[in-house]
């Protein structure tokens, strides 16, 4: 029960953040750039979010308890390397900002340090997972 | 072998330092970063050189410190994503300093908090 339930989750998820780019892409055209690579990096977070989300579903539908011990030591090891990711990304962030007053005179909008953090750190769990979860060994 | 891997580590970190000075100029926000990297260097150093077995680590310790990691990873994204509808809605003006602040006070006071707890627990 709990597994369909965390499956059932995690679809709702998926699709709630895929309506979600839906509504911003529409809202925001033309796109510069830099929206162009935050885009890209939320497509690729989707992507692998789905990918996690259809091999649970498979293993629920075949019924199989929906994670594994070694699918849960993958989650936690990659949930390890997305927290280091987050603190080198967190003082990357206090730095630019700092070049950025520096030099040009502005700073990050504090938002949009939420959201790099988010991104990144969130792009860094899902490569982390996937690579992790091809290996053979994972401890 | 293990006095090897940690000069590495501290020569990677001082050359670093160097290379961040040397292309970005000697700034006020270059020398602090760089100073800081190699206080919290030099304080590892002493303190695993003066207690050797309290850094000792095994495959258990590992293991928990990776979990607490992880819980303290998921803790992190919640409070980011808090913190970010806070901003947004304008329930409290926060500058980016701030946010910075906050999200590492989380994430130090959270591993603190899960690998303390983990290690209580004996096992995952």
């Amino acid at each position: 029960m709990n597994d369909k339930f965390g499956v059932v989750v995690g679809i709702i998820v998926a699709v709630a953040v895929i309506i979600t780019m839906i509504v911003f892409l529409m809202n925001a055209q033309p796109l510069e750039i830099g929206e162009y690579v935050l885009v890209g990096l939320v497509v690729i977070i989707i992507l692998g979010a789905a990918y996690i989300i259809a091999r649970r579903f498979r293993s629920v539908k075949a019924g199989m308890p929906s994670e594994d011990e070694r699918s849960k030591l993958v989650n936690y090891k990659a949930g390890y390397y997305a927290f280091i990711v987050a603190i080198w990304a967190s003082l990357g962030i206090g730095f630019a900002s700092d070049m950025m007053a520096e030099d040009f005179g502005m700073s990050i909008i504090p938002r949009h340090v939420s959201s790099i953090i988010l991104l990144i750190t969130g792009l860094a769990f899902v490569v982390s997972y996937l690579i992790l979860n091809r290996k053979g060994d994972v401890a | 072998m293990k006095d090897n891997l940690l000069m590495l580590k501290v020569g990677v970190i001082v050359a670093m330092a160097a290379l961040l000075l040397l292309l970005v100029g000697i700034t006020e926000a270059t020398l602090s970063v760089s100073f800081t990297m190699i206080m919290v260097l030099l304080i590892l150093v002493i303190f695993k050189t003066k207690n050797p077995g309290l850094y000792s680590k095994d495959e258990r310790t590992i293991k928990l410190s990776s979990f607490a990691a992880s819980w303290s990873w998921m803790v992190t994204i919640i409070v980011v994503s808090l913190l970010f509808w806070i901003e947004y809605t304008g329930v409290i003006q926060l500058t980016s300093y701030e946010m910075i602040a906050y999200i590492f006070i989380t994430m130090v006071g959270s591993i603190v908090a899960f690998r303390f707890y983990f290690m209580h627990m004996g096992d995952v």
